[in-house]
């Protein structure tokens, strides 16, 4: 059984103790890092499943213990299964079927996400540094395991992603596909500009690489428990644990979305021409009635002026994205993060999470963004489109001048030199 | 001249027989809530002592992650979850130790423990002017220690915001983790620790001014006392400005009153509040109060530092009264250069230009009283005593403190050194080369007095050998790292290519760091040891001039047998009137001859 | 006349042995250890490559002038008293000097001369600064307009430039973060902004160092005259990330300059996926 570090909580005591321990001299040597069961937290998540469930207590009715013990045994299968899977955060691992290599281009890189994995080595050159990048760069907030829990997250604000539920925000392709390689290397890069996630261009390419590569590991691996537990959980017979089961049922399926996420990637048709001053001003008037108008919706959440205040934030309707519904509720719990709301963006801002290119603002308005309450208007899996290609660039185009309207920028000001006096 | 001390002696004596009640409550009323000065002073002496002990293992753990950036540290690195120092607890790290170190350390040791020890004894009084306002200004450093220490516990943990506290990351909430309760707590701390030190303030003002002993002029004070005295008037006048500061900042984070915050902030996707407040009053609050302190925080020592020297070169100080001269000039200088510590925050370049003129001024009274103590060494007899070993390194870890504080001054250079590493060396060499070195000398010269015991001579002297090798090797080296462009308080500076290259001298600060910390265990153990078990002293151990060697060791209430009349100034050794090198303040003059007034030749 | 040595408490006053004759001169070699190794080291250091970083500024050798002339002039202060400090150490010993103590008190004239002596000194330091620190936070070079926007926030430098109609605040601004361009030789004037929090906005190679203060405009003025890339660091302390506020000037050549922004301005323009730009 893996261990269960309430990290959050424990942090605050940490500098108090710290003189004691000092003090002490205990000189216990510390363990390497475990990934951190994401069955604990999800088992938290569900109301019929609360953690007594798990826990045994004396004089037991026999059928309730039986059942205890089941689940029990099923969460350290799991813990097995994964671990012998993926290896621990220090020496991952990959089964063949999985890994790149000659016969199988659609796997992951185990080089590169070695390279990720593993300590920050002391005193190590920099330059040429060939492990412990993760690490170094994103565990603070994202997390040894990808939770988005790491030491740093609960003073975010949108709190770090969570890889482990397979659901990204910021991508080149459809509402639920997952994001090609190239999307998360433009987020590593550019970083999430109204987010804590920095931008990370100055590092080598070969780093970003092994870092995306060490992402994807970290969904996939969090993904494949998930999909484990819920077998385990909806009270059915045995789990089937052998290779081809796991590979088969749980694994692969998630391995093939990934690699069918460069198959959907959304090309924008030709805008139409904005070439002229009047052709943009009108684009621009065509996009504000749009986004005032019953078809597109805008308004109702990003409010009649863009700032953010639609008349749908007033309820209830919209507060939280998919993971801050899996966060705790509003009393903190142990481990789990409290909750933060979801505010639709203020569009006068002239801050674009997802990327401020025409082309980026047209997948956003296109695709939706998953997770998140932000519905598509493009076709969707079962779902018509709501609005034309043409009619999205229209949207595009006032969204994009949204931040340059005279009353979005009252407090801009140019600078004035001081006079030189001699 | 103030002679009305002997009624007040006599009255003093009586009430101490007065108090026969039980056990625990006699207890309590002699060493707990005791209005005795000595008893205060080394209550302040243990408090202090042990906060310094906590703000040097919180410096350690600052190099170990400067050293050893994100790995895991050992012993104490099973306390972080996955092993590693994370950004905002090292942020953290370093707020608590200067806050610490500065606040509930360097401060209330001079003051507190000094200040109250010894104003009465060398004055030649029973005891403080008002005995219950001294108590009250030891038990107010109590909410302020509690407040700091539950800080470390409160969601977010202790203050993130720097041990000056610069808003607007200090006082909005989603700023830093820290500037959530941490901060608040961190601001009620200082606001306790300036009430503790106003009180403490008025008392020595008044006690100095009135309580001395007849033939105690004010030039026949010991330099100690001159350097308290003048230190107090300080404290009187800027904590005022810092204690307003504190309470604007509190009213900022708790009513959104926005002093201190411009409007528009968006600060981790929340709205700041009215705004309409600028942060650079802040800074101006905070510096008219602090860089005064960078003199409360020196004064005192540089006082015991002279009477140690004396002593031990067994030769009167050299120019007795430039130093004091200088003392005060130190004290007027300082309350209009402050702005030197904001020539980068965007503060007008004139007003910069203004106080770069003022800040190379107070260099001379620096520089006067290090020619003097090197004139007092001059022809002595010098004996090296481990107190002495000690006063004689904070002359000479002054100078270079001293001389380094003048390339900051230098604006053009300050551009480039600012908030680097040769700040930090530079405020290290006057603060712990310079005032702590200073007070390590204080306590094995005063610790006979204190406890009527001395202290270990050759443990002493090893504790003085590595601390001095170590903190040099420490500290020196950091002149280089700013000279380089080391930034300060980066958790991570290895992140820039810059910088890269001096990985490997961090690692040699650090293990330096830890020597001087492992040091520090010597020292402990003497101090404790001897407490208990050090060999009796006399009187007068050391066969100093000043009139608190005249009492008994320790003394007991009311301080003096006789009450003290003063024929002469404290530094009266190798004198000729008489046979041996020292002559006390109280002997009186032989028979048909005239005293000899120092100063007049 | 010879006064009798004090006689000191219990291990302490021995017989002066030979031993402890050495003593006093053990520490005093110690204390004269401060200025020799203090010397060598600001001797070695600059070889060993720990050193003020490359000037690449036109103002910057005023910087480092002034830099070393207060080194050449503390450090020798430093060796001065440090050294006498030593001698009197050496000298005056108790243990081997045979003299008694000098009994005085001070020398007016000694206090006059060094009183007067080091403040004329520190009023000369105090004049022959001020055209350098005129030059770069008083003395703009005239009729600029700001090259560059840069607005520091939690935890990144938020970079704008005009664009083609070279004017701030409207659509065709180009946005950038954390890679500030800049052509060679040429000046540049920086807006300096924050948002949220104070920063700051250090250039080692150019010695410049300027806070960004939210509700502010502050001016900073620089050339740069190598072409390159140089670390743009936060150099006050921001939050918890304050250490990864990391940017980058890229000084290039005028006409790389100019390719550069019409690059960045396409790209940001752009309405369908290049494909060069997402392989970098």
């Amino acid at each position: 059984m893996q261990t269960v570090a309430p990290a959050a909580a424990f942090r605050p005591f940490a500098g108090g103790l710290l003189a004691l321990v000092l003090l002490a001299g205990c000189n216990a040597r510390s363990e390497p890092p475990q990934f951190r069961l994401n069955m604990q937290d999800y088992l938290e998540m569900i109301p019929s499943h609360d953690p007594a469930e798990f826990r045994i207590a004396r004089g037991e009715e026999p059928d309730v213990l039986e059942e205890k013990q089941r689940k029990i045994k099923g969460l350290e299968m799991i813990s097995t299964v994964l671990f012998a899977a993926f290896g621990t955060p220090d020496d991952p691992y990959l089964l063949n079927e999985v890994q790149k290599g000659d016969d199988n281009e659609n796997g992951l890189d185990l080089v590169a996400i070695e390279r990720a994995a593993g300590p920050v080595r002391p005193g190590h050159d920099r330059s040429s540094r060939q492990r412990g990048l993760y690490r170094l760069h994103c565990a603070h907030c994202h997390g040894i395991s990808g939770d988005g829990a790491g030491p740093t997250a609960v003073f975010l604000n949108p709190y770090p992603r969570d890889y482990r539920q397979g659901m990204f925000k910021f991508k080149s392709t459809s509402f639920t596909a997952k994001p090609t390689t190239a999307d998360l290397k433009r987020i590593i890069l550019e970083g999430i500009p109204g987010t804590a996630m920095p931008s990370f261009a100055l590092l080598p390419n070969d780093e970003v690489d092994a870092l995306v590569e060490y992402v994807k590991y970290l969904s996939i691996r969090g993904q494949t428990e998930l999909n484990m537990a819920i077998v385990l959980l909806s009270d059915e017979s045995e789990i089937e644990l052998d290779r081809t089961a796991i590979l088969d049922e749980y694994l692969m399926p998630v391995l093939e979305q990934w690699t069918a996420a460069e198959d959907a990637v959304i090309q924008p048709p030709e805008r139409p021409a904005t070439d002229t001053p009047q052709q943009l001003a009108a684009s621009i008037e065509a996009g504000r009635k749009l986004f005032l108008s019953k078809d597109a919706q805008c308004a109702q959440c990003h409010g009649p002026t863009g700032l953010g205040d639609g008349w749908l934030t007033d309820t209830t309707a919209v507060p939280y994205d998919d993971w801050n519904k899996q966060k705790s509720p509003d009393d903190i719990d142990r481990w789990l993060l409290p909750r933060q709301e979801l505010r639709p963006r203020n569009l006068r801002l002239g801050i674009y999470r997802g990327g401020r290119r025409p082309v980026d603002l047209y997948r956003r308005i296109h695709a939706g963004i998953q997770a998140a309450q932000m519905p598509g208007a493009g076709p969707g899996q079962g779902s018509e489109a709501t609005l034309t290609p043409e009619q999205i660039w229209h949207l595009v185009d006032y969204v994009r001048s949204l931040p340059y309207a005279d009353e979005s920028q009252p407090k801009h000001t140019e600078i004035t030199l001081h006079k030189p006096r001699n | 001249m103030s002679s009305t001390t002997l009624g007040a002696h006599e009255a003093a004596h009586g009430h101490a027989h007065h108090d026969e009640r039980g056990g625990a409550a006699r207890f309590l009323r002699t060493y707990i809530f005791s209005l005795d000065h000595k008893v205060i002073g080394v209550q302040f002496l243990f408090s202090t002592l042990l906060w310094f002990m906590v703000g040097g293992l919180l410096a350690l753990a600052v190099r170990w992650q400067l050293a050893w950036p994100w790995s895991k540290m050992p012993i104490a690195g099973r306390l972080f979850p996955e092993g590693q120092i994370s950004p905002e607890f090292y942020t953290m790290l370093f707020t608590m130790h200067a806050s610490i170190m500065i606040f509930f350390v360097i401060i209330p040791i001079l003051a507190g423990a000094f200040g109250n020890f010894l104003i009465p004894l060398m004055i030649g009084a029973e005891d403080m002017a008002f005995p219950t306002l001294n108590m009250l200004s030891y038990w107010f450093m109590w909410p302020a220690f509690i407040f700091m220490t539950a800080s470390f516990f409160v969601t977010g943990g202790a203050s993130n915001a720097g041990w000056t506290g610069y808003p607007p990351l200090s006082a909005i909430q989603g700023a830093a983790p820290g500037s959530l309760n941490g901060q608040t707590l961190w601001l009620l701390g200082l606001v306790f620790v300036g009430i503790s030190s106003m009180m403490g303030s008025v008392n020595y003002m008044t006690t100095i001014i009135q309580m001395r002993a007849p033939g105690m002029t004010m030039f026949r004070l010991p330099m100690t006392i001159w350097a308290m005295f003048i230190t107090a008037i300080l404290q009187a006048f800027a904590l005022p400005v810092l204690t307003a500061a504190l309470f604007m900042q509190l009213l900022d984070r708790t009513v959104r009153t926005g002093f201190f915050i411009p409007e528009g902030l968006i600060v981790n996707n929340m709205e700041a509040g009215a705004g309409g407040g600028q942060p650079l009053l802040w800074q101006h609050l905070f510096w008219f109060y602090s860089h005064p302190a960078v003199y409360i925080m020196i004064l005192p020592a540089m006082g015991m530092v002279s009477d140690m020297i004396s002593c031990f070169a067994r030769k009167p100080l050299f120019g007795y009264k430039p130093m004091v001269y200088s003392i005060a000039g130190i004290a007027g200088l300082g309350f209009i250069v402050w702005g030197h510590h904001m020539f980068m925050s965007g503060m007008n370049p004139w007003l910069g230009a203004t106080f770069m003129v003022s800040t190379m001024m107070i260099a001379l009274p620096s520089a006067i009283k290090v020619f003097n103590w090197l004139g007092t060494l001059w022809g002595g007899r010098i004996q090296f005593a481990t107190p002495m070993l000690f006063a004689l390194s904070f002359v000479s870890m002054f100078i270079i403190g001293g001389l380094s504080g003048i390339f900051m001054a230098a604006t053009p250079v300050d551009i480039f050194i600012h908030d680097t590493y040769f700040i930090v060396a530079h405020i290290h060499y006057v603060l712990f080369g310079g005032t702590a070195f200073g007070v390590f000398g204080a306590i094995y010269f005063w610790f006979p007095k204190m406890f009527g015991r001395m202290m270990n001579e050759f443990w002493g002297k090893v504790h003085f050998f590595f601390s001095f090798i170590f903190f040099n090797g420490t500290f020196y080296t950091m002149h280089i790292l700013g000279a380089g462009g080391f930034p300060r308080r980066l958790a991570d500076p290895y992140h820039y290519e810059t910088f890269r290259h001096l990985l490997g001298m961090n690692q040699f600060i650090s293990l330096c760091a830890f020597g001087m910390g492992a040091a520090q265990i010597i020292f402990a153990a003497n101090f404790i040891y001897s407490i208990f078990f050090g060999p009796k002293a006399g009187r007068n151990p050391w066969h100093a001039n000043s009139l608190e060697w005249t009492a008994p060791s320790p003394p007991g209430h009311g301080n003096f047998e006789d009450q003290p009349i003063v024929y002469r100034g404290p530094y009266e050794y190798g004198s000729p009137e008489v046979d041996q090198d020292y002559y006390p303040q109280n002997r009186p003059p032989p028979e048909g001859q005239e005293p000899h007034e120092p100063g007049h030749h | 006349m010879r006064k009798p040595r004090p006689a000191f408490p219990k291990g302490m006053g021995k017989a002066p042995g030979a031993w402890r004759k050495s003593v006093g001169k053990f520490w005093s070699v110690l204390f004269l250890l401060v200025p020799v190794l203090g010397v060598a080291l600001f001797w070695w250091a600059p070889g060993a490559g720990y050193w003020l970083p490359r000037d690449i500024s036109r103002h910057g050798h005023q910087i480092d002038h002034l830099f070393y002339f207060v080194l050449v002039l503390t450090g020798v202060v430093f060796v001065a008293t440090e050294g006498v400090l030593f001698w009197f150490l050496w000298r005056y010993d108790s243990a081997t000097n045979r003299d008694p103590a000098t009994y005085m008190h001070g020398s007016h004239n000694l206090e006059v001369i060094w009183t007067i002596l080091p403040a004329a000194i520190l009023l000369f330091i105090a004049i022959y600064q001020m055209n350098a620190w005129a030059d770069v936070k008083m003395r703009a070079p005239p009729g600029m307009r700001p090259t560059v926007e840069v607005t520091a926030r939690q935890f990144e430098w938020r970079l704008r430039y005009p664009g083609p109609d070279n004017r701030f605040g409207t659509l065709d601004d180009i946005h950038h973060v954390n890679d500030l361009h800049v052509p060679v030789d040429t000046d540049i004037l920086v807006d300096l902004k924050s948002m949220d929090v104070l920063h700051d906005f250090f250039l080692p190679h150019l010695r410049i160092k300027q806070d960004a203060v939210p509700g502010m405009n502050i001016p900073v003025w620089f050339r740069a005259t190598e072409i390159g890339t140089y670390d743009l660091v936060c150099a006050e302390l921001c939050g918890w990330g304050h250490y990864k506020m990391k940017g980058r000037l890229t000084v290039e050549s005028r006409e790389a300059y100019g390719k550069w922004l019409a690059d960045m301005y396409a790209a940001q323009q752009a309405t369908q996926d290049p494909q060069a730009a997402e392989d970098r």
